[in-house]
């Protein structure tokens, strides 16, 4: 959220001048000149911020269009419907987490669990199929298990005051221990023609994530844009007390946003169940970073308080074009995680560089 | 040091097993030549007390054989077979003891747990780190405690014997099997061939592509390159699945498309894939044998053509007989070579219902 700089002066109406030995008319011709000067800069200043965050925003889609022009440009198989809509489809699980985290960042908080718990739901998933619950079923209540895993970050987050980060690579932790010693270790197969249109069936073509991704996203857009629940949450992440002192249930909103996050990773975790017609414990792995950098790309600021949903869809594109095009072309995979490398710190350096023009 | 001969062969499987072992047993007597082993899936040879995949209480010549075990994983499938199959041995066999150790691929920690192991007082040591970096300083300090020991190659432990298997000509028998069949299903038809990689695990694993590739290009010979398509798996079922499915947008609906990776899971993961692009004509072979490869020969009978057993929890009968023979003195061979079976639905390996 842009939040302009206070930079506006106190002034007592009928109090004499500061400085003694002056007269009134010299310190009202000073008191001019400096707020004349300061508003010169502040102008300065808002201009370099708004000209910082165009960089960001329209950077970002600019590097957009460059990843995919040079894609177009190198492989033939690149600019077809059928491969858009396949990398459209592998980036649909990220990007259902990565909108609910960017939430999560604009609160303030980080949550780097939710590789984990994916895992812990897809390990669910297949342990009550395995023992004859029906796989509809199994799922509900992965997804279930999913929201009390947010609630329970939520919680010792919020209310026993622990740094998100921390929070989280503990359960992290605990929840991939649990998936990998509850399952054994094993893959096992998930059956259910239904079950497995939910991961890669197509309806008009369109892959079923694609349909789950946009469905959540234009949500928490419009929620995050026009509704006092969005504004609360940038207020909350701008400022944390001022939220308090405004009236806002700052917990319980950071709360609940735990759990919107716990059950968009049990989404996620059955989705990739579904398109894999199986369960396992290492089905978190490739999220576990990806999802935090993509919201980072975006513009979300791990300060708090800003980032649009707007940018983590770029961000999750550009992601997606590079994961396809690196994959069609059979580049080195390390030189994959060396552009998005770069790629990161060109957000994280823009986004300093912005919060240095708003001081 | 230790007394080691040259190279031995084990192989896995039910009907190869028992000859192959009678010649693995020369090499024991003569110190030279090469052993093939095959793992608890065969029936026992008659041999018992050189069995190297049914050690028994006849190797029990101390008084008690405590052995330290580092692994690199505790999670990772294969690992925990092996490492399952190892202490189940041990049960088996009443005097030894196995004291585990879990290194998560970190040398420095692998290093400490030898430590460890020592104030523990083992006797013996079996070694499943993979870093081959840490593996001569491993060495020297085994080899200073004067503590027999044997590694599960991944990475050689210099001046002691070594079980493993051949990645490349496994993972090309597996890949020859697939291509005799497609050209059995699809006669005239040249399929396009997508690999799984794992770039990041080093040569070993890199191997085992280069071994698939080279069984496909065993029976087709002239296979165009772009007909030949490295996806990396990354080891993780859903990246295998991700990039397939991405790299699927170069091959034609109407291709054959044959799907090979170097595990169960990363198959699994690629088949998928290939189900979910919507080809019609498509096989898979999987290359592991763990209860989910196995599973999948019998699910999807038409397409899965095999999965290439290695029996990972047979490994652990092997590399216990091993390292007790050298506790007791006794002759191994520098190199016990393991190889696998191609599984198909009508094994019964592979349990498929009827």
């Amino acid at each position: 959220m842009d939040v302009a700089p206070q930079t506006s002066r106190l002034e007592i109406p009928g109090a004499g001048p500061a400085i003694p030995g002056s007269s009134g008319a010299e310190l009202a011709h000073l008191d001019f000149e400096d707020e004349r000067v300061a508003a010169l800069q502040e102008q300065r200043l808002a201009q370099r911020r708004r000209f910082i965050e165009r960089l960001q925003g329209e950077g970002l889609l600019l590097v957009f269009g460059l990843v995919f022009a040079v894609m177009w440009a190198s492989s033939r198989y690149f600019l077809t419907v059928a491969n858009l809509l396949t990398a459209a489809s592998v980036v649909s699980i990220l990007g259902i987490m990565a909108v609910l985290e960017t939430l999560i960042v604009i609160v303030g908080e980080i949550d780097i669990s939710i590789g984990s718990v994916m895992a812990a739901t897809s390990v669910m998933i297949g342990l009550l199929v395995t023992s004859g619950v029906d796989v509809w079923l199994a799922a509900v209540i992965g997804l279930a298990f999913a929201g009390a895993v947010g609630a329970v970050n939520g919680i010792i987050t919020v209310y026993f005051k622990i740094n998100s980060l921390v929070t989280t690579l503990g359960t992290y932790s605990i929840f991939l221990g649990i998936a990998y010693v509850v399952s054994n270790t094993m893959t096992v197969n998930i059956g259910g023609e239904g079950f497995g249109k939910l991961g890669s069936g197509t309806i008009l073509s369109v892959p079923v994530p694609v349909f789950f991704f946009v469905a959540i996203w234009a949500t928490v857009f419009f929620v995050a844009r026009f509704t006092v629940l969005g504004r609360h949450i940038y207020a909350t992440g701008d400022s944390y007390e001022a939220a308090l002192r405004a009236g806002i249930q700052a917990d319980r909103l950071r709360v609940g946003l735990f759990v919107a996050i716990g059950l968009s990773a049990g989404v996620a975790g059955i989705l990739v169940t579904s398109e894999l017609g199986s369960a396992a414990p290492q089905i978190g792995d490739p999220y576990l970073l990806s999802v935090v950098t993509a919201v980072i790309l975006g513009g979300a600021s791990l300060r708090g308080g800003r980032g649009t949903m707007f940018g983590t869809l770029v961000a999750v594109a550009i992601l997606g074009v590079l994961q396809n095009g690196f994959a069609l072309l059979q580049f080195s995979s390390f030189l994959e995680n060396t552009v998005i490398g770069c790629l990161l710190i060109f957000a994280v350096l823009t986004d300093r560089l912005v919060r240095r023009a708003e001081r | 040091m230790f007394n080691q001969g040259k190279r031995s062969t084990v192989r896995f499987g039910k009907v190869a097993a028992p000859l192959v072992l009678t010649a693995g047993i020369v090499a024991f007597g003569t110190g030279a030549g090469a052993t093939t082993v095959a793992g608890h899936r065969a029936a026992p040879a008659k041999a018992v007390a050189t069995d190297l995949t049914h050690p028994t209480k006849a190797l029990c010549k101390l008084k008690a054989y405590k052995i330290g075990y580092d692994v690199f994983s505790d999670s990772q499938p294969f690992a925990v077979q092996l490492s399952n199959g190892l202490k189940a041995a041990a049960k088996s066999v009443g005097c030894a003891t196995i004291v585990e150790t879990v290194d998560n691929m970190n040398g420095t920690t692998a290093i400490a747990n030898i430590h460890t192991l020592f104030n523990e007082g083992i006797n013996g040591f079996v070694d499943f780190q993979v870093l081959q970096a840490f593996q001569p300083a491993i060495s020297k300090l085994l080899k200073g405690q004067k503590i027999p020991a044997v590694t599960v190659v991944g990475a050689t432990l210099p001046g002691f014997p070594q079980v493993g298997l051949d990645p490349f000509n496994t993972e090309k028998a597996g890949a020859t099997y697939m291509a005799q069949q497609e050209k059995k299903r699809f006669p005239g038809q040249i399929p396009y061939f997508v690999g799984g990689a794992e770039p990041a695990s080093g040569a070993a694993v890199l191997a085992r592509y280069k071994g698939a590739v080279a069984g496909i290009k065993s029976v087709f010979p002239g296979i165009p390159a772009s007909h030949i398509i490295e996806v990396n798996t990354n080891g993780v079922d859903t990246t295998a699945y991700t990039n397939t499915l991405s790299a699927l947008s170069a091959v034609p609906k109407s291709a054959v498309v044959m799907v090979q990776a170097v595990n169960d899971e990363d198959t699994g993961g690629m088949y998928k894939a290939v189900v979910a692009r919507g080809f019609t004509k498509y096989l898979a072979e999987g290359y592991g044998g763990d209860s989910y490869g196995l599973n999948q020969v019998c699910l999807y009978p038409t397409h899965y053509v095999g999965d290439y057993d290695l029996n990972p929890a047979g490994w652990g009968p092997v590399l216990l007989s091993l390292v007790m023979m050298e506790m007791n003195g006794q002759k191994v061979p520098a190199v016990t070579n393991i190889t696998g079976t191609e599984v198909t639905r009508t094994n019964p390996i592979a349990a498929c219902k009827k």
